[in-house]
């Protein structure tokens, strides 16, 4: 037996190359991992199919055998709304989108996906929320509360006991327990990030009800929270550093470093065609230095070619002058081979005479989410892998980039359109899994693009001195346009089904904002704010005020905040009657506010206490005045930081040249709708309520907003709460 | 092409008699971590690594959707045929360079083969020893000469009808001989060891073709059309243990080269 075994395979040796051939032909099939195996590679190839195979199969059975009993349990334990006619309800959500442009081009023939959209439910301004910003509005829209009971009134809000700025969002804390290893300080667990924002997102109480959500890129959504869903976090998302995007720009002209907001500048050198730095990252928080991190790069720059050849993080790629690298990935390397993973982009803005270079904040690689910016964590990795990667950071877009002139509106434009793309697969992707359920999709870049190019509409407008006013000066028409396709898209893959209603909305509108109001300063010449040093200025951050002699202080763009003894870290004011009456009397005299530069305009539209304004358990850390500033006017720049320059009106001479944060009612959003709309003022608070409505889900007791499907308030209402809350949002 | 074979033998001997005084998981190990370096390179630049990486990519998207839809049936199912549409285009970009590294691999196995799948023969066992003529030679007319070391330990068993003839021979002592086989004047030699070394070992030599003496390396093949068709001789099996546990050959090379390669994949820069 054993000769014959020889025999046997002597013979059959000729034939093994044959059979290889065959086997590889056959691989997968029927061959073995090692019958297979032809080296590393296609063993890989072969293991990971396999695996693939296997992976897939198992979770097929397990799919079925459990879907029985997750049946089971949905009927059991699962609340059953009332069957209605609407199975799907879409939502794209355009930040800014102002309803007086749309109507515009809806008229010129510009817009005919929205008109047709209108005609099919109807086209109505949407009241926004006071204060007039993004996360306060799209916080009501969310929960169909106010702001005083969803507590956001502002980007940012004050400490009060050392009168600094934090999120008004989120709080990112630190680990609570280190253990620390030499130099290192090892993190006995995970980072808190807590969310803000209070009452509960209408997705949520869609899920108790079995209705499936895909939320993308809704601001203020970070943290993710857990729902029956999917949820990718939009504003405020922080980039790797921490910040809510810091660029770096990189240039050979020193007339150009200095401080920049938003932003780090770097002097380079071209040393034989050479440029050598690297990309800063977040601080080493498991060093007891706290060292920042960073990644080397270097530049080779061809002059004859006219591009320049990048080596960065193992990567090698070409840029050209005014072209954007696609999404490079890196690492960030705290230590003990733990890598922190982020995303940056290069743009060139120059290589003659001098080198500029611009990278994008480093964002939260999805793929890789040094945090959670998904719900589940592996959402955003799924759609990284299906898409390929995409901004994560809260704005995405790099209006501060431009704002400090580090890039110009051209290079922005095609940032905030590649952008705009990548939401869309998004979309179109939620589009296609959703057949029963929500999908809410936020653009941002309608709201970005008015920030940014207003002034173009405004020949005179004080940004304008010294630009280009030609070049760009379509850029908001064309943002209207490309958004009509898009909404001419989405109708045509979702409308053909009778039970999807399709709603097109924004959080407000817009207006130009061509001077600035430093409240500070206002409040100093009012005798309101004293500085240490007797002088009318004070440095970011009230850096030189005295707080003994300071009765009201302002930052961010809501409002004024007074300095309440026992609230405020050396507050003055005292409770109760004294800080009533000071409310009244700022209020009063603000009010009375004009502009001598612009023939004495007035500068506030209205100017409204909290208590006027607020009834929810929130209210207390409102604004105590909140200007409703009038069309043109605006929290100043300087103002926003806590800063005051001695004067209070002056232009406003930055890119971001139109604003919202103004009088409410000066800026509502827009609303169009598939479904008749029932009422003639809807609001955004009432959105919520709507869609929960559209899917036979009771309104709950908390919510303020109302159905706008319903001529009464009636229908689907679980409880009306009291009539004066409707002040609320207006 | 012996010529060929012999100095891709020659170089093979070289290597692996480097490490011939240890234990043979040693030289084996080695074999299989420059061979897995090597074909991941050559992988490298043969496979379109772009569009590996993007299936890849996706085969993971459809299996993470897998899990983001548990709920909903249609999805799960929609996203496993995705799941298997992509590993078919992975597994259809991975057949190119399969094909190319084949020749170099499978000249590999074959070398590693005849050095450990099996063993020498120990002084004091017996094996078959057996010639298969060529038609209208008379199996009668087969003559053996054995070396002092190796005893004939049986008549020659003939059998006309298969053209064989057959002899039990036993080892007497280590080393490496040469039994000549003899039919009328032509004579052939066949190589046998005994010992316990490392080294090639040939079970059979045959009047091997262009593709055959690839195959059997260890060994010049016999001369075309002579009376002899092939010489045949069996080696006990190898057993290779690591920490008491049996193991195959190709196991080894399999896991340690697969191991290796991906252990430097990211290094080299390789899509598998």
């Amino acid at each position: 037996m054993e000769m014959d075994r020889v025999i046997q395979g002597s013979r059959s040796r000729t034939g093994f190359l044959t059979a290889l051939l065959i086997g590889v032909a056959a691989l997968g099939l029927a061959a073995g991992p090692a019958d297979a195996y032809i080296g590393p590679g296609a063993g890989f190839a072969f293991l990971s199919s396999f695996a693939v195979i296997f992976v897939t199969f198992i979770l097929a059975v397990f799919s079925v055998l459990l879907w029985p009993i997750r049946f089971v349990w949905r009927l059991i334990f699962r609340k059953k709304p009332p069957k209605t006619d609407v199975d799907r309800v879409i939502v794209i959500g355009l930040d800014g989108l102002n309803p007086h442009y749309a109507r515009r081009y809806m008229d010129a023939g510009k817009m005919p996906n929205m008109q047709k959209l209108s005609e099919m439910g109807g086209f109505q301004k949407l009241e926004t929320v006071m204060p007039a910003m993004s996360p306060v509005a799209w916080s009501s829209f969310a929960t169909g509360v106010d702001p005083s009971r969803h507590n956001q009134f502002d980007f940012l809000q004050r400490d009060p006991k050392t009168y600094l700025p934090d999120l008004a969002s989120v709080r990112i804390g630190n680990v609570s327990k280190v253990m620390k290893l030499g130099r290192y300080r090892i993190p006995l667990g995970k980072q808190a990030v807590t969310m803000l924002r209070k009452s509960v997102p209408f997705w949520k109480i869609l899920g108790d009800y079995g209705i499936f959500s895909h939320i993308l890129r809704v601001p203020i959504t970070f943290p993710p929270e857990k729902h029956n869903g999917l949820l990718l976090s939009a504003m405020c998302v922080p980039d790797l550093r921490g910040s809510q995007g810091t660029f770096t720009y990189y240039t050979t002209d020193e007339s150009e470093t200095g401080e920049a907001t938003g932003g780090v500048r770097k002097l380079v050198k071209v040393v034989d065609n050479v440029v050598e730095s690297s990309v800063p990252g977040p601080d080493n928080s498991m060093t007891e230095e706290q060292e920042e991190l960073e990644v080397p790069f270097k530049v080779t720059l061809d002059r004859a070619a006219k591009e320049a050849h990048f080596e960065f993080h193992g990567e090698t790629f070409t840029l050209k002058p005014r072209q954007y690298s696609h999404w490079i990935r890196t690492a960030f390397k705290p230590g003990l081979g733990i890598k922190v993973w982020g995303l940056t982009r290069f743009y060139i803005m120059e290589m003659e005479p001098h080198f500029k270079l611009y990278v994008s904040p480093v964002q939260v690689d999805p793929e890789k989410p040094a945090m959670p910016i998904s719900h589940p964590g592996y959402y955003s990795t799924y759609l990284a892998k299906l898409q390929g990667p995409f901004a994560t950071i809260g704005f995405a877009e790099d209006t501060w980039a431009l704002n400090e002139r580090v890039i110009d509106e051209a290079a922005f434009l095609e940032q905030m359109w590649s952008t705009h793309e990548e939401r869309e697969k998004m979309l179109f992707n939620s589009l296609d899994q959703c057949k029963k359920g929500l999908v809410v999709c936020v653009f941002d870049g309608t709201d970005r693009t008015q920030h940014m190019f207003h002034r173009y509409l405004l020949p005179d407008h004080p940004a304008n001195r010294g630009q280009d006013t030609e070049i760009h000066k379509h850029a908001i028409d064309d943002l209207y346009e490309r958004i009509d396709d898009l909404i001419g898209r989405v109708m045509e893959k979702v409308l053909d089904d009778p039970k999807t209603v399709l709603m097109v909305m924004s959080d407000h509108g817009f207006t130009q904002f061509t001077r600035g109001v430093n409240l500070n300063s206002w409040l100093v010449e009012n005798g309101y704010m004293a500085m240490k040093d007797g002088k009318k200025t004070c440095g970011d951050w009230f850096n030189g005020v005295d707080w003994s002699k300071t009765k009201a202080y302002s930052f961010g763009l809501a409002g004024i905040y007074l300095n309440i003894e026992g609230r405020e870290g050396q507050g003055i004011v005292k409770k109760g009657e004294e800080a009533d009456a000071l409310r009244r009397e700022i209020r009063d005299k603000l009010k009375e506010l004009r502009d001598a530069q612009a023939n004495g305009a007035r500068v506030c539209s209205d100017v409204f206490l909290a208590e006027d304004l607020y009834k929810g358990p929130y209210r207390g850390n409102a604004p105590d005045v909140l200007p409703g500033f009038d069309h043109n006017y605006r929290q100043s720049w300087d103002a926003a930081v806590g800063k005051a320059t001695g004067e209070v009106i002056s232009d406003n001479l930055k890119p971001w040249s139109g604003d919202h944060c103004v009088d409410w009612r000066l800026v509502s959003g827009t609303l169009v709708s598939s479904r008749a709309l029932a009422r003639s003022n809807p609001g955004i608070i009432d959105m919520a309520a709507s869609v929960l409505d559209l899917f036979g889900v009771p309104r709950p007791r908390h919510m303020i907003g109302r159905s706008f499907f319903r001529p009464d308030e009636s229908g689907a209402a679980a409880d009306d709460s009291p009539a004066e809350e409707k002040v609320a949002h207006g | 092409m012996w010529t060929i074979v012999h100095g891709v033998t020659t170089f093979f001997d070289g290597l692996i008699g480097l490490f011939g005084s240890m234990n043979p998981l040693v030289g084996l190990s080695v074999v299989s971590v420059i061979t897995g370096g090597i074909m991941l390179v050559v992988w490298k630049f043969t496979s379109n690594q772009e569009a590996i990486a993007d299936a890849k990519t996706k085969i993971g998207a459809y299996i993470l959707e897998i899990r983001l839809f548990q709920a909903d049936l249609g999805l799960q199912f929609a996203a496993q045929a995705k799941a298997f549409r992509a590993n078919l285009k992975y597994m259809s970009l991975a057949v190119p360079p399969m094909l190319i590294v084949l020749i170099p691999v499978v000249i590999i196995l074959v070398q590693l083969d005849v050095r450990y799948q099996r063993r020498p023969l120990l002084p004091g066992e017996t094996t078959l020893f057996k010639v298969e003529v060529a038609e209208g030679v008379d199996p009668g007319d087969v003559t053996l000469t054995v070396p002092d070391g190796i005893t004939v330990e049986t008549p020659p068993m003939r059998m006309p009808s298969v053209s064989e003839v057959d002899w039990r021979i036993r080892a007497d002592r280590e080393g490496e001989y040469e039994l000549t086989v003899a039919v009328r004047d032509a004579k052939f030699t066949k190589r046998v060891v005994v010992g316990n070394e490392l080294t090639r070992l040939s079970e059979a030599r045959d009047q091997a073709g262009i593709l055959g003496v690839w195959m059997s390396p260890a060994e010049a093949p016999l001369p075309k059309n002579s009376p002899v068709r092939m010489i045949c001789l069996a080696y006990p099996d190898r057993e290779m243990k690591l920490f008491g546990v049996g193991l195959h050959w190709l196991l080894v090379f399999f896991v340690v080269s697969v191991a290796f390669g991906f252990a430097i994949k990211g290094w080299v820069g390789v899509e598998v």
